[in-house]
């Protein structure tokens, strides 16, 4: 698959999942690395606890091969019903949500090779 | 015990229980059977059971069981779900079609598609698994062409790799018609490509008969084995904290209810997604009725059927629970009377037990759509086994595939045009 074709997807979805509730306002910004890259969405929805642990559960589902090249194939294409974060939860390397000062959350993640380390990505995660 | 351990100590329990009652049972005998199995036709019907025998048949079950496991082994794959799910349809269709003969080109072929994209061929192990419905297509090519061994055997080889080839791009392709709603995608992907096979031989002139071998003798093994199956889950189960069995026992029904609550929509991985204890506690339930309901209707417990229930089992891991199933059983059984058909017939009983394929259209747009897409299947699934003439083994997963994408692609238009 071309890394475009990646990006598109995994954009797709987590739109789709975030749109679903209606956020007056929705950020999401793409950062390439020499040997992966890094998604990171900002909404500004309350989401209770609950939702959280949800969401982190979806993205954090331990890289599933066998699953990703089959059924990860649907990521960001068949978007009738509710939208899957498992599917991009199985090509993450590393992922993280955090509430913002705003209310809303920020959800960080990280795709990339084999020796991609999203500990040594270098956005600083301040800015 | 760790999750992954519990779920080892879970398969290998049933393949040896399999292996040895088959062996100890039967003898050499048996084990002339299960030979036997190897080289006979397996297009649908082919009830093993009532050819070979119960001994031979269970050898067979648990020496593809055995394969699919090893496969999963060689590919550094954990058990999980999914490939519990992919494991169980082939123990379950070894009753009545699947061999070592007839599943080893196709995994080889799909691992080859696997390097011809760089990938790796754990990255499509669930397609080689599930790819063995395609099996007896390799088994008539060797088998039932008429044609000398020295040609045929080398011949059925080479188209078998061939068809792994080309099952991963058809599997992808298929999974985006009815977008994950129905869970056999495989049974879709294989009645496609068996439609294609079929033609190809009926233009050459050659005749692919109907078979129909389905055993009704009453087999107390064939019965017990789904509740050994059953004790097994229940011991593994208690194994994870035997000190603690009531807090345990809560803690499962608890996260049964979760699974209650998911759409089943692929890939729905219970054990995941919830816990093993509370997909272990989903797969008693749902095996528990359906063999009541079998036994009660006195159904024959035959291979056909017994692959029927093991892949209900399998699946209980991965997107069929109590309430997404219960509609579209209904479906069928209302179409059954509706269109006068006679229940205990292979096609109407293997329909209530393979339609449960179509489990997440309940489980998504409701158990009303969910019936509806029941009673489409039955309707629908008596024409399909023909356009194939059998090759492929998931005939209901093909059916459901269809039903599943006409269903979708309504309410997909429905959904994206109407105006807000």
């Amino acid at each position: 698959m071309k890394r475009h074709d990646l990006y598109v997807q995994l954009i797709s979805e987590l739109a789709n999942y975030l749109l679903r509730d209606d956020p007056k306002k929705l950020v999401i910004s793409l950062h390439l690395e020499a040997d992966g890259f890094h998604i990171a969405a900002i909404d500004d929805r309350p989401h209770s606890d609950e939702e959280i642990a949800e969401i982190e559960q979806g993205l954090k589902m331990h890289q599933r091969p066998e699953l990703a090249s089959y059924y990860g194939t649907m990521l960001g294409r068949d978007l009738l019903g509710n939208a899957r974060l498992e599917l991009i939860g199985y090509q993450v390397k590393g992922a993280r949500v955090d509430k913002t000062a705003e209310g809303g959350i920020m959800i960080n993640f990280w795709v990339g090779s084999d020796n991609f380390n999203p500990a040594i990505f270098t956005i600083d995660e301040k800015s | 015990m760790e999750q992954g351990k519990t779920l080892n100590a879970f398969v290998t329990i049933i393949l040896a229980g399999m292996l040895f009652a088959g062996i100890i049972e039967g003898g050499t005998q048996a084990i002339q059977g299960f030979l036997r199995l190897q080289v006979t036709p397996a297009r649908l019907v082919s009830d093993f059971v009532a050819i070979a025998g119960v001994e031979s048949t269970l050898i067979n079950v648990s020496t593809v069981g055995f394969l699919g496991y090893v496969f999963l082994a060689i590919n550094r794959l954990k058990l999980s779900g999914a490939s519990l799910a992919a494991l169980f349809t082939m123990m379950g269709f070894a009753f009545f079609g699947k061999t070592l003969f007839n599943c080893l080109p196709i995994m080889l072929g799909v691992s080859l598609s696997a390097f011809l994209v760089r990938k790796k061929p754990r990255d499509y192990a669930l397609i080689a698994m599930f790819g063995t419905a395609m099996g007896p297509f390799i088994t008539f090519i060797a088998f039932e062409l008429g044609v000398k061994s020295v040609f045929s055997l080398p011949i059925s080889f080479a188209i078998g790799l061939g068809i792994g080839l080309i099952l991963p791009p058809m599997a992808i392709a298929m999974l985006r018609l009815h977008q994950g709603y129905s869970l056999y995608n495989m049974g879709l992907t294989a009645g496609f490509l068996g439609l294609f096979a079929a033609s190809i031989f009926h233009a050459a002139g050659a005749d692919i008969l109907p078979l129909e071998t389905w055993g009704t003798t009453h087999s107390p093994i064939l019965v017990a084995l789904l509740p050994f199956v059953l004790l097994v889950a229940l011991f593994c189960i208690v194994m994870e904290d035997p000190k603690n069995i009531l807090a345990l026992f809560r803690h499962s029904y608890l996260d049964f209810r979760k699974i209650l609550g998911m759409s089943g929509r692929l890939p729905s991985d219970f054990s995941d997604f919830v816990s093993v204890k509370g997909a272990f506690l989903n797969m008693i339930v749902l095996g528990l009725l359906f063999w009541i309901f079998l036994l009660v209707i006195k159904a024959p417990f035959n291979g056909p059927v017994l692959g029927g229930l093991f892949t209900i089992l399998g699946f209980s891991f991965f997107g069929k629970h109590l309430k997404n199933v219960l509609p579209i059983v209904l479906g069928i059984v209302v179409a059954i009377f509706v269109f006068d058909k006679d229940l205990y017939a292979p096609g109407p009983l293997l329909a209530i037990l393979f339609g449960t394929s179509l489990a997440p259209i309940s489980g998504e747009f409701g158990p009303l759509l969910g019936f509806v897409a029941g009673f489409l299947h039955l309707v629908i699934v008596d024409r399909t086994c023909a356009w194939h003439g059998g090759m492929a083994l998931y005939n209901n997963g093909f059916a459901a595939g269809l039903t599943a994408t006409l269903i979708v692609s309504i309410i997909d238009w429905y959904r994206s045009s109407k105006v807000e």
